[in-house]
């Protein structure tokens, strides 16, 4: 049974839909990573669930419980806002502690939890401090201690890690996944990066205008995309249409291909995915392996990368296809003729 | 030869304006300290002793303070709701509103007590009309000449400075906030009272002490609304002056009230360099939201409507009763202005007060301008520290209340080699003191935005320094000139605190017009009131509109 469901949740703004026919739901103990470009419709989303915008139409059920017309402020829900809306006028301490003052906690109690929370996001001593002189990193720490104190059933971040820089980004998002992990806290989060829904969450749901495209394990999601669009948002963009053989394999204006795995009917039209660091270079017929496929082509653009190439390859059909091939052989120059191989695994049907 | 021409012109730039105030400003105040001194023409400090130790000048203290901190409370909780929906909602004629609640700001202050006579007076429409719905033998409000009345037109006057101030700083607050408490269980009422209020504090305490200070100076609506039995201390200082004539009295209750909007203004300073809190300002697609909800609609609705209501009653009920005679709707009271007839509280048609105040605003806009446009040019040279001790001496008179400008004129400019008594120059002289401070503060902005290489290059072409001031400066400027024009003009018409002092009886303007027919019994002294009230409002209200229009696309230091 799932701990949060949302079920048919509609809201327009502007007579434009933003969620549109929207279900999900989130089990106990879950991360759950909302991925979508901007404008999507993931805050908007994030919000209704928090009470703070109402939907047009649908329910939200908490623990089995109707709580679509409940105010945000009697849910009980965390949520850590984009650039963390952390009181200025008001301490780190009073920060922390406006939940628990909400909740009329006693005085000795309120300190106890803010010393534990401070502990936890690693802030220790950081109490009297003005929200204005801190880093950017402390404050999402700060928004995170705040949303946490008040011991939330389900905690939503919005963005949490959208303006942070690079190595501290990835730092917090190791920090908030222990932590999240650590508390066995239900959360949900919005992101339009793939690295943070990829690194955080344990399902991922992928949304476009308002509807979900794709609910899964991230490792589900970046292996087996169920579209064009999710393949394309997570940046894989070797898309070639094709039509379903009877034996299974698929004809591609490159040549057959050996899917992994279909449940497709023979003669459907399909889209393929090629996995760009599932080829392998080759310099005669005799070292293709059974069930590879062998693609011919032009280079037109090639990229160093450190460990890898990554290769623009003009195909003979006119598609251009990318892939990245290991660094230690160096695949021929722009404008050269090229030879790949490509293995069965690396060949994903999608819808 | 030709740089020395340039500093000597620079020299007389400067001096000019200086005189101006050393003789029509300081001085008038030099004499005013030096009679509450020496009110028997000697050092003593009897009358001082006096304002604070008789109970009847405690009494005029206290009413002036408390009806000052009524008024501003009253004022702030009626216009935040009013700032919220500006600050937070977007809705079709939003501007137009936003203008419209200067409006009021803008009219003179007989013209309010005019209009609020007009509605809530003894036969006012709201009385008249109430009597007749419910057909009462008596009218219900007994409003005037009780403090309500004063605290109803204080709060009309000030509305607008509270909506604008704390307006436009709630715009700047994020709205994620206040969901950010909601979200740790903090309801409507409490988010507001632990979140929006403190955060809005520094804005309120400035819109409150703005407000604190404008009523506490508060003049023509005690006088005309509160009748005998109300007195601020301006009030206070024309009675003594006038009909007990006083002096010395007039000059210590001038003292005090300099010193205290001088105490409050230096505090307002204070707060606003003290109180400024860091906010991440949000934009303005976040902060504010289109009308949509059933709840936004019926919240905006009626704000929208408090507003109209409240600045709009006033005025209609004036235009309305200067239209209503005994015989129906006429024009017989605007008739009536042009006729002299004996009773009349003059010895002139009115009209002639409607001449008579062209006249005068006409020689204000002329002085005003002169001496504004050479102190723009003064402090627009970048001089470092004179221009910060020049700048503040020059808005002086502005900060300073006109009826303390008028004391001081008729008891400072009445002996040779000044002897201006009889002189038809004093009122605009008078006007020209409040009003070229709105000039200089409409210029300097345009004067400074004048690159300096520009002018270099002007006089390096060969052009002396009064013809790079006209090829280069002027040009620029004219906008500005035309808006300063436009601020000493009206600013003259609905002059009324210093004109009361220092006007001749034969020669009266506008609003002298007005408070003598107000003054008077009878239902066609009150019609033409109301009728020249009217003319004065639409005057009013179009340079308003002018300025409005012109302020479109450029930012004066208002």
């Amino acid at each position: 049974m799932a701990l949060l469901e949302i079920s048919h949740v509609f809201k327009t703004y502007d007579h434009e839909p933003t969620i549109e026919d929207l279900s999900l739901s989130v089990a106990q103990g879950e991360i759950l990573g909302v991925l979508g470009p901007s404008g999507s419709g993931k805050t908007t989303l994030l919000r209704i669930i928090a009470g703070l915008e109402r939907a047009d139409a649908g329910k939200i059920f908490f623990d089995g419980k109707d709580i679509t017309s409940i105010p945000s402020y009697r849910r009980h829900f965390g949520m850590m806002f984009q650039e963390y809306a952390l009181f200025p006028h008001e301490d780190v301490f009073e920060n922390v502690a406006f939940g628990l003052r909400m909740q009329k906690m006693a005085m000795p109690q309120i300190r106890m939890r803010i010393e534990e929370m401070l502990v936890l996001v690693g802030l220790t001593g950081f109490g009297s401090r003005n929200v204005a002189e801190l880093s950017g990193g402390e404050r999402q720490r700060v928004a995170l201690a705040r949303s946490l104190a008040p011991y939330p059933r389900l905690l939503m971040l919005d963005e949490p890690f959208g303006s942070l820089d690079r190595p501290l980004r990835e730092q917090l998002m190791t920090d908030v996944r222990r932590i999240l992990k650590g508390l066995q806290i239900t959360s949900l989060f919005v992101t339009h990066d793939q690295t943070e829904a990829l690194a955080v969450a344990d399902v991922i749901a992928v949304t476009q205008k308002g509807r979900i495209e794709q609910v899964d394990r991230p490792e589900v999601i970046h292996r087996h995309p169920a579209n064009a669009f999710v393949a394309s948002f997570l940046g894989l963009n070797n898309l070639l249409s094709g039509t379903l053989l009877p034996d299974g394999r698929v004809e591609t204006p490159i040549g057959i291909l050996n899917p992994e795995l279909t449940d497709k009917r023979s003669g459907e039209a399909v889209t393929v995915l090629v996995r760009p660091e599932a080829a392998r270079l080759i310099t005669d017929e005799c070292e293709v392996d059974a069930g590879e496929t062998v693609l011919c082509g032009m280079v037109v653009d090639r990229l160093f990368r450190g460990v890898l190439y990554r290769l623009e390859i003009d195909t003979r059909s006119g598609q251009t296809l990318v892939f990245d091939l290991p660094g230690e052989t160096p695949p021929p120059q722009n404008g050269e003729r090229i030879r790949l191989a490509i293995r069965p695994s690396a060949v994903v049907l999608i819808a | 030869m030709g740089y020395e021409l340039l500093k000597r012109f620079r020299v007389l730039i400067a001096v000019t304006p200086l005189v101006f105030l050393g003789i029509f400003y300081f001085y008038p105040l030099i004499r005013i300290f030096a009679l509450s001194f020496t009110p028997e023409g000697m050092w003593g400090m009897g009358e001082i002793r006096k304002l604070f130790t008789t109970a009847y000048y405690l009494q005029i203290l206290w009413f002036t303070t408390w009806q000052a901190a009524v008024s501003t409370v009253l004022t702030i909780v009626l216009a935040l709701p009013g700032a919220y929906i500006f600050a937070r909602y977007r809705f079709p004629g939003k501007g137009l509103l936003q203008s419209l609640t200067t409006v009021p700001f803008v009219l003179p202050s007989v013209v309010v007590a005019a209009a609020f006579h007009a509605l809530l007076g003894e036969h006012g429409i709201a009385n008249d009309w109430l009597v007749k719905t419910f057909r009462l033998a008596t009218p219900p409000f007994h409003l005037e000449h009780t403090v309500w009345l004063i605290l109803i037109a204080h709060v009309y006057y000030n509305y607008s400075v509270v909506v604008r101030i704390v307006g436009g700083f709630w715009s700047r607050l994020e709205p994620r906030l206040t969901e950010a408490a909601h979200m740790l269980g903090a309801s409507t009422l409490k988010a507001f009272f632990r979140i929006t209020l403190p955060l809005l504090w520094p804005s309120l305490l400035a819109s409150g002490l703005l407000v604190f200070i404008f009523c506490f100076s508060s003049f023509g609506t005690v006088l005309i609304l509160g009748g005998p039995r109300f007195a601020t201390i301006e009030v206070e200082i024309y009675r003594q002056a006038v009909n007990i004539f006083n002096l010395p009295m007039a000059g210590v209750l001038s003292l005090f009230q300099i010193l205290c909007t001088f105490a409050f203004m230096w505090v307002y300073t204070w707060l606003q360099r003290k109180t400024t809190v860091p906010l991440t300002p949000g934009s303005r697609t976040l902060t504010q939201r289109r009308v949509i909800t059933l709840q936004d609609r019926l919240f905006v609705g009626a704000n929208v409507g408090l507003i109209l209501i409240l600045l709009g009653a006033p005025l209609f009920a004036l235009v309305f009763r200067s239209f209503s005679t005994e015989e129906g709707f006429s024009f017989a009271f605007y008739r009536a202005l042009f006729e002299n007839p004996s009773e009349s509280v003059f010895f002139v048609p009115p009209i002639e007060a409607i001449f008579n105040s062209v006249g005068f605003a006409c020689a204000t806009l002329v002085m005003a301008l002169v001496l504004g446009l050479l102190a723009a040019q003064t402090l627009a040279t970048p001089k470092g520290r004179l221009t910060s001790i020049l700048d503040p001496l020059f808005m002086l008179p502005l900060a300073t209340s006109p009826v303390i400008l008028g004391f001081g004129f008729i008891i400072a400019l009445d002996t040779p080699p000044l002897n201006l008594r009889t002189s038809l120059m004093l009122v605009p002289l008078a006007h020209t003191l409040v009003a070229y401070a709105f000039v200089l503060r409409s210029a300097l902005p345009a004067l400074r935005s004048i690159p300096r290489g520009l002018r270099d290059a002007a006089a390096l072409l060969g052009a002396s320094p009064l013809m790079v001031w006209r090829k280069v400066d002027l040009p620029i400027v004219t906008r500005a000139i035309v808006v300063g024009a436009v601020f000493a003009f009206t600013v003259s018409l609905g002059e009324f605190g210093a004109t009361v002092f220092v006007a001749r009886p034969q020669t009266p303007t506008i609003p002298l017009a007005i408070y003598r027919f107000l003054g008077q019994p009878g239902a066609i002294n009150y019609g033409q009131a109301m009728a020249m009230s009217t003319i004065l409002m639409v005057v009013m209200v179009v340079g308003f509109i002018f300025l409005e229009k012109l302020r479109i696309g450029e930012r004066g230091e208002f």
